[in-house]
């Protein structure tokens, strides 16, 4: 039973490391996570920083891979940890978004702006307060996702932000819009590439969430208790 | 699954949700929202009301 603990946590330990890699890699490039921009990676094979996004997806389904021995060699630990990696990663997630668009709430609704989605709807005179609410809405229902006992409800509002999240990306890329994602920084319009790569994260990322829209309310020590 | 089973499953769903939580919340992040406005300085506040400009699309989007 200690054995199956054990590797069990070893495979989740595993699996957290390559979900970590796969959304740097398809997300966050050049940060210290990612593998395909390294010069030395470069210098052996000069094409590796055009596979960022392979990399990232091969990193997330071997993920999902290992979780399923993971969770038939110890349900129920397999449960806890992932539900425990999931609230955290997620609402730290969404807490680390939320931080420039509070603190520079004119840039951010600058960047809502230019999706045009609100203008779309003849509905323009809200993306001001939209601007001004929504990042709120992502630091408090991170943080009560991590602190509180109300994951379902915290990750039932999630949920809806992603669904939001990938609307708009989908509706910019649609339209040819060219600008940035602006999820975690303010950056003027980037490449076509990066609304994609937000995309493909935000598409990954739903469905834990949606499995914790689904859990029983519990705090994350309650999540460890027998 | 059928229709009515999705439709029921749904609502038990939404009605096992702690709305006082939730609507609680919101109105938490809308006061915050306010606050957080007046706080920031001048040039990095909004109208509570209004938009900003859609900019120039740069000529060359990779």
């Amino acid at each position: 039973m200690k054995k199956n603990t054990i590797i069990s946590a070893v495979l989740l330990s595993i699996a957290s490391v390559l979900v970590a890699i796969g959304v740097a890699e398809i997300s966050f490039p050049e940060s210290f996570l990612t593998f395909t921009d390294q010069d030395w990676l470069n210098d052996l094979w000069p094409k590796a920083y055009r596979y960022n996004i392979h990399v990232g997806l091969g990193a997330v389904i071997v993920a999902c891979a290992l979780i399923v021995p993971a969770y038939r060699l110890q349900k129920d630990f397999a449960i806890r940890a992932l539900e425990t990696l999931f609230r955290v990663g997620i609402g730290g997630m969404f807490i680390f978004a939320s931080i420039f668009k509070i603190q520079d709430p004119h840039q951010f609704a600058t960047l809502v702006a230019q999706y045009q989605f609100f203008s779309a709807l003849h509905l323009d005179f809200i993306n001001n307060f939209f601007a001004l609410v929504y990042p709120q809405f992502e630091l408090w229902f991170g943080l009560a996702m991590i602190f509180t006992p109300w994951v379902k409800e915290s990750a039932f509002a999630i949920f809806w932000m992603f669904v939001s999240f990938i609307i708009a990306l989908a509706w910019a890329l649609w339209n040819d819009l060219g600008i940035t994602c602006g999820c975690f920084e303010l950056e003027g319009a980037q490449d076509k590439a990066e609304a994609w790569t937000s995309l493909i994260r935000d598409l990954i990322l739903i469905w834990p969430t949606l499995w914790l829209a689904l859990r029983k309310n519990k705090s994350l020590i309650g999540v460890w208790k027998k | 699954m059928d229709m009515k089973k999705i439709f029921d499953w749904t609502k038990n769903y939404l009605k096992s949700l702690n709305w006082i939580v939730l609507i609680g919340i919101a109105a938490f992040c809308t006061a915050l929202a306010v606050v957080n406005n007046i706080r920031v300085d001048k040039d990095k506040s909004v109208d509570w009301i209004g938009s900003q400009d859609v900019l120039a699309k740069p000529a060359e989007i990779l």
